[in-house]
């Protein structure tokens, strides 16, 4: 019975890791229909900027630093590959393969600073040791994970359907066109979102520095079980992510736990595949808006 | 075809015909032949992809899935089911990319244009960690499966160099020939309105999900044939072949050389592939040129080469 609940308490730390990196990704698609590759890149700098700062500025410091430079980094990728080409009408595939050309170089480039051997940051200092809940002995800091995504979705929803950026981004997600017609700074907007959202990215590279290990192609192992995450939730959908990035975070858990982490991602890819044969907008997608 | 475009495609085909000859004796003999049987495979690998994607308006960024698919199932047959047999090994490895291209096109046609490349990815990377988790030891893991030394087709003796060039080289023109005809055929023409107007041709009253499936495996029989003669070739067959970075391959081989153009990828892997062969012994670093040819292509060159050497040539251009 411990283990069990041992590996739910897993599966909710590495599914919270993924709903903090999946939902900038959902909703940068649900807003302007494209796909980030190089969203990875910036949740892989959270993690190697944290390894450097954390020692000398402290934890608190290390987020909000990590979060206002890849926002920065992130909004600099918006504005110089992602918004020409919408505006010159091209495809949502052809941002997709620049980001991808950015994701890449900037892999090899982090391989040259860092070098290729995988790192693991400290935990901070503050929530080291462990915590006795009941039978289960936990670390407090991956408690600490899960809480941090439950308050950071809490708030996300609160932005999303209480402010007025929250609705107006839903009329973009909406329709786009008329929205910008009813006076909507759609292509700021745009870039605003596109931004925090590669800031939370950071944010959540610092928080997977101590639980995953930091490495020059994390941005792309992680990628591919994150994409499992957004389709599987429905794409553009917000509680779809919450839902299935702690069922993926817990077959995650349990197949590492269980079988090996190889099949434990099999069995990711399995669920997600017969999901899509019945619903293939995902478990709570609907064309063209973001809910 | 242009009149230009057929010269040349003529003196090409001239000039890749008597490539053996002039080298023979020649201390670089092997090592090009070997590198341009690679050109030619990877750009029928790139060819399969842009049938999909320059044909049908489907972008799948998981074409290892097929490539892999046909390289393991040749070597699996011959490195470890000892079947010596040529054309069984390469049949087989057909019929299984084309099971998984039905697969892989049954769960994509029924999503959206940006999703179809997200459960690609995803079908194509739950193939690569089932060949890397090795299954019963078939696959041999992460060191690839070594032993496919090919038996003999048709009497010929496909170890020896020249012979597997001639064959390659073969292959690539029938299969453009054949890819050529399929998008001139009527079904061919239902997919090209697939592209133009999906809604349309769903109202005039084809089954959209249907043909999109039949074009995943059409797309996948040839991307399997590449696989299958690339384990061949290499004697090997690495679980490299299944990564995302081979699937990407074909999205760069056929975006530098022209999308709907079945050529212009061939042209596409030959200047990759010898840019490779030159590059990669001086930088480590050599993808980050891959990268920042994306991004330069995208930018500067969406149509790609084919269109800049052969104007008003593009084959999907035609009624």
């Amino acid at each position: 019975m411990t283990i069990v609940v041992l590996q739910v308490l897993n599966g909710l730390t590495i599914g919270a890791i993924y709903i903090l990196l999946a939902s900038g990704l959902t909703i940068v698609f649900g807003l302007q229909g494209i796909v980030n590759i190089a969203h990875g890149v910036f949740y892989m700098l959270g993690a190697y900027l944290a390894i450097g700062l954390y020692p000398r500025i402290g934890f608190a410091a290390t987020l909000l630093v990590v979060f206002l430079a890849t926002a920065l980094l992130g909004l600099a990728l918006e504005l110089g590959g992602v918004r020409p080409l919408v505006r010159w009408k091209r495809q949502g595939m052809q941002v997709l393969v620049v980001t991808l050309g950015v994701a890449i170089i900037a892999s090899e480039v982090t391989k040259l600073i860092w070098g290729p051997v995988p790192q693991l940051s400290d935990v901070p200092a503050g929530l080291t040791g462990v915590m006795v809940l009941g039978p289960v002995v936990y670390p407090t800091y991956w408690l600490f994970v899960i809480a941090f995504t439950a308050v950071f979705m809490g708030l996300l929803a609160l932005a999303f359907y209480r402010t007025t950026l929250g609705i107006l981004v839903q009329s973009i997600a909406l329709n786009s066109e008329i929205s910008q017609a009813m006076g909507t700074n759609a292509p700021r907007i745009n870039s605003l979102v596109f931004a925090l959202g590669t800031g939370v990215a950071g944010v959540a590279g610092v928080l997977a520095g101590p639980i995953l290990s930091v490495y020059p192609t994390m941005c792309f192992d992680l990628l591919i079980i994150l994409f499992v995450v957004v389709i599987l939730g429905g794409l553009g959908s917000l509680l779809g992510i919450v839902v299935s990035g702690v069922l993926i975070g817990l077959v995650n858990a349990f197949g590492v736990a269980y079988l090996t982490g190889t099949v434990g991602n099999i069995f990711a890819f399995a669920v997600m595949i017969g999901v899509l044969v019945f619903r293939p907008l995902g478990l709570f997608g609907r064309a063209g808006i973001l809910k | 075809m242009t009149a230009r475009a057929l010269v040349v495609a003529t003196a090409l085909l001239g000039g890749a015909l008597a490539l053996p000859w002039v080298l023979a004796g020649t201390r670089y003999e092997s090592y090009v032949q070997h590198v341009v049987v690679q050109m030619m495979l990877m750009g029928l690998y790139a060819m399969a992809w842009d049938f999909l994607n320059g044909y049908v308006g489907l972008f799948s960024f998981g074409h290892a899935a097929f490539f892999g698919t046909g390289a393991y199932t040749a070597a699996i047959l011959v490195a470890r089911g000892g079947l010596t047999s040529a054309p069984v090994v390469l049949v087989a490895a057909l019929a299984a990319a084309v099971v998984v291209g039905l697969v892989v096109g049954f769960l994509a046609s029924r999503v959206g244009s940006v999703a179809i490349f997200l459960v690609t990815f995803a079908c194509a990377e739950a193939l690569y960690l089932i060949v890397l988790s090795d299954p019963r030891g078939v696959t041999n893991g992460d060191n690839g499966l070594p032993g496919v030394t090919p038996g003999p087709l048709l009497g010929l003796d496909l170890g020896d160099g020249r012979t597997f060039y001639y064959l390659a080289l073969a292959v690539v023109v029938l299969s453009y020939l054949v890819l050529r005809r399929v998008t001139l055929s009527q079904f061919g023409q239902v997919l090209l309105g697939i592209r133009e107007n999906e809604v349309r041709v769903r109202f005039a009253g084809y089954h959209v999900e249907q043909y999109k499936t039949a074009a995943f495996a059409v797309s996948a029989l040839f991307a399997g044939l590449a696989g299958a003669l690339t384990a061949f070739h290499e004697r090997i067959a690495s679980p490299e072949s299944m990564g995302w970075l081979v699937s990407g391959e074909a999205v760069l081989f056929t975006t530098l050389g022209g999308t709907g153009t079945l050529l212009g990828p061939v042209l596409g892997a030959a200047i990759v592939v010898a840019a490779r062969e030159v590059l990669s012994d001086f930088f480590r670093s050599w993808l980050i040129f891959v990268g920042a040819t994306y991004i330069v292509l995208v930018f500067f060159l969406p149509s790609g080469l084919y269109p800049v050497i052969f104007p008003a040539g593009r084959a999907s251009r035609r009624p």
